[in-house]
């Protein structure tokens, strides 16, 4: 999956956003959450203590001694009368009232003016001080509530006497003293006086004792100051909220900009590369025009260092595909020059079939360049002797075409006006090297045959053996093997002489025959060569070509040839042919009536025909009614004057088949494996029989006029 | 060696090469695959190039199967060899040859 440089920095950020709110979130949470009450608490302390000296005086217990004192003293005269008590009949009175409508409450509303004494008026206008003084003492401390109660002990109760709002308040309300108080001297102390902690309502209490004023160590009320803390946690609650949704803003905008400079500073200028290179590629791609296209970055960084080298290499690529065009031009007008080059060279050489009453010579030349550096070569000296070259120039191309073309011209003027082969290779070999700056070389394999003596003198000027087929037999051509042509100055070349009789026929090739190699590296090879023509003795130069060819491709398969490849096959007579079997193999009929027919391409349609049922009905003989388990047999053509002989030659059982003289079928009833006119055939399709048994073997000759 | 057949009002055997040793026994061997309705098969050998003995055995056992289930064979257009061998060997007489 693509993923743009802009959405990895984009995700990054995000990322980064997400993270750094999540730790400040955590990191606020944990500072103030756990440390942070304490701290809270501690703050409050220190700046309860660093009040003013006057409000502290203000909540201080002495201050208020006189009021507390006379509205405890009053409320307590209350509280502890006795409802039963007859003495005092009005306050009792009242005190059931109130009872029964407050549970004990007695407020002070229900002191009405006309029941006012000296005593309630006194009550009332200290009452009044200490409400402001609580009032006073409230807002010095911030507290929430200020309120001054007194204990009773002994019936384990806490009995209210005002607080800081409750000018009328339910005064003597009183609530169970929840468990304990307990005077607490370690507790720092926010206000003078003696402290106590109190557990009354789940809340953090404080309170000062107040003493009377005949014996300050009486204890006789408490004013409390009382904190909602809850709220305290809210406010800090709140304000880590706000805390980290500041900071998590904070960083999301930092990320925006982080996001937004680097858009500017790095992937605008990536953008902008990217799409000037996808423009010039595509350009590049739809073969256009190419001019030099400029991202036009203007930083000065490794983007602009990128651009800069991304323009020169736009400059080269433009320069280099105008080379390549022109290059491409003058290359295929080269190719164009080479092929014509090669039709040349190709009909500079010889027909590559050529036949007459002396010789039937078949070649085949491909070459792996357009020119090569193989050729062929044959042309008569005389009436009787035919001269057969076969050469490979080193190096490929133009510069071995052209050597060739010297090195053929040589050979072929030196052997016409010199004596002999050898004085003939001698002086090419010297011209040859002349100007031969290049020092270029030739193999060559050439050969004179002498179609009446039936020799072959041949010299091997450092080429490649050839094959003799002879009488069944595929014979190396060994000997001597000269110096190349074209190598050394003045180098006695040697020439040998061996019998090359009628029927006998020469194979030649180039280097790029048994040196092809397949993908294993191995070389086709002699051993495969003479393979073939071991399989090939018995048919024609034809075949025999196509099926070197074939066993060549099967070898090297899908591996390209690099070499020229050029084969030669010259029969001595085109009048002579030797076919061997040692096989009962009926398919063997065929192959000698197609190779006949080849070889004997001049011999006319009807006749071919004859022949081939003479043939047929002969091998079929032979073959069939042999007697023997291990047969050997040959046929042999041979063409006299005007008149085709015919041998067949077999390691039968001696049979005449000519004595079999049932000529005609009278009858189709007759019987029909008895072979009888397969006889009559041969013998009324022919002007002559003969037939001998020499030496263990049956001979029939068989005479027919073409 | 070619073989084709063609069925219709004839089954005609249009044979093309030589009719030797070894394409004898291809020859037997297709018409065997053959299943012959019709009453009159023709061998065409317009380019058929020779036949030796071998082939006339087996146009001798076709010649016998059809007879025997009463249907005729005719030899159309043989070239002057093959005419040559049918006049040596007499199967001119024995079998239709037009």
């Amino acid at each position: 999956m693509k993923i743009s440089i802009r959405t990895k920095i984009v995700a990054l950020g995000a990322l980064i956003s997400v993270l750094t709110s999540g730790a400040a979130l955590l990191l606020t949470n944990f500072l103030y959450r756990n440390n942070g009450i304490n701290n809270v608490l501690k703050s409050v302390d220190n700046w309860l203590s660093n009040l003013d000296d006057d409000y502290r005086s203000d909540v201080y217990g002495e201050e208020y001694r006189g009021q507390v004192e006379a509205t405890y003293n009053y409320i307590r005269g209350i509280y502890d009368l006795d409802p039963d008590d007859p003495t005092f009949t009005d306050f009792k009175s009242k005190k059931s009232h109130f009872k029964e409508k407050y549970n004990w409450c007695y407020p002070i509303e229900g002191i009405s003016m006309h029941y006012q004494t000296d005593e309630e008026r006194t009550f009332r206008a200290a009452y009044s001080e200490l409400i402001y003084g609580l009032k006073d003492a409230q807002i010095a401390t911030s507290a929430t509530n200020v309120t001054v109660f007194f204990i009773d002990n002994d019936r384990n109760r806490i009995v209210y006497l005002g607080d800081e709002s409750s000018y009328t308040a339910n005064i003597g309300i009183e609530y169970d003293l929840p468990g304990s108080y307990v005077e607490n001297v370690t507790a720092r102390p926010f206000l003078d006086g003696q402290y106590y902690n109190f557990n009354f309502t789940g809340a953090d209490l404080r309170g000062i004792a107040v003493g009377s004023t005949a014996d300050p160590d009486a204890k006789i009320a408490y004013i409390m100051i009382q904190y909602h803390f809850q709220q305290v946690f809210d406010n800090a609650n709140q304000l880590i909220k706000n805390e980290a949704i500041t900071l998590s803003i904070t960083s999301v905008v930092m990320v925006a900009m982080f996001f937004i400079l680097a858009h500017f500073l790095v992937t605008k200028n990536v953008t902008k590369l990217n799409k000037t290179s996808k423009e010039f590629t595509n350009s590049l791609i739809k073969n256009e025009t190419l001019d030099v296209k400029d991202p036009k970055i203007k930083s000065n960084d490794e983007i602009s260092d990128l651009s800069n080298s991304f323009t020169q290499m736009e400059r080269e690529i433009i320069n280099y595909v105008s080379i390549v065009k022109e290059e491409t031009q003058n290359r295929e007008r080269m190719n164009a020059e080479l092929a014509v080059a090669s039709k040349i060279q190709l009909e500079s050489l010889p027909n590559p079939n050529y036949s007459d009453k002396n010789v039937k010579l078949n070649s085949f030349i491909k070459t792996a360049k357009e020119v090569g550096g193989d050729f062929y070569d044959y042309f008569y000296i005389n009436e009787n002797q035919l001269v057969i070259t076969i050469c490979d120039v080193s190096g490929k191309g133009i510069p071995a075409a052209l050597f060739m073309m010297k090195g053929k011209e040589l050979i072929k003027s030196n052997i016409k006006s010199e004596i002999d082969l050898q004085s003939a290779i001698f002086k090419a070999n010297n011209n040859l090297i002349k100007n031969n700056d290049e020092n270029l070389f030739i193999t060559a394999f050439i050969a004179v045959i002498d179609f009446e003596k039936n020799t072959i003198t041949y010299v091997n000027a450092g080429h490649e053996k050839p094959y003799i087929l002879s009488k069944g037999k595929v014979i190396k051509l060994e000997g001597t093997s000269n110096f190349v042509l074209g190598g050394d100055d003045n180098f006695k070349f040697v020439s040998e002489s061996k019998a090359f009789n009628k029927g006998d026929r020469i194979f030649l090739f180039t280097d790029g025959l048994n040196e092809a190699i397949n993908e294993k590296e191995e070389e086709f090879s002699y051993s495969r060569v003479e393979e073939v023509l071991k399989n090939s003795i018995n048919e024609s130069n034809e075949e025999i070509i196509s099926n070197m060819n074939k066993a060549q491709n099967d070898f090297v398969k899908t591996q390209e040839v690099f070499d020229d490849v050029t084969m030669l096959i010259v029969s001595n007579g085109n009048d002579r042919l030797t076919l061997n079997f040692d096989n009962k193999d009926y398919s063997s009929i065929e192959k000698i009536v197609d190779t006949f027919n080849d070889n004997f391409s001049f011999i006319g349609d009807q006749e071919k025909s004859e022949v081939g049922i003479i043939i047929d009905e002969v091998v079929n003989n032979i073959i069939s009614y042999s007697g023997v388990d291990e047969l050997v047999y040959s046929v042999d053509f041979e063409i006299n004057k005007n008149e085709l002989v015919i041998t067949f030659k077999d390691n039968g059982v001696e049979f005449n088949p000519l004595n079999n003289n049932k000529k005609y079928l009278e009858n189709y009833h007759d019987k029909i494996e008895l072979g009888g006119f397969g006889v009559s055939l041969v013998k009324n399709l022919s002007s002559k029989q003969k037939y001998e048994y020499i030496e263990r073997h049956n001979v029939l000759k068989v005479y027919k006029k073409i | 060696m070619e073989i084709t057949v063609n069925h219709g009002n004839e089954f005609v055997v249009a044979l093309k090469g030589r009719l030797d040793t070894v394409t004898s026994v291809e020859f037997q061997d297709r018409l065997q695959k053959e299943t012959i309705k019709e009453s009159m098969v023709v061998v065409e050998a317009k380019d058929l190039e020779y036949i030796s003995s071998a082939g006339l055995r087996a146009l001798l056992s076709l010649k016998k199967s059809l007879s025997s289930q009463g249907k005729e064979l005719e030899i159309h257009n043989l070239n002057a060899v093959c005419t040559e061998v049918f006049k040596v060997t007499g199967f001119n007489n024995i079998l239709t040859v037009k």
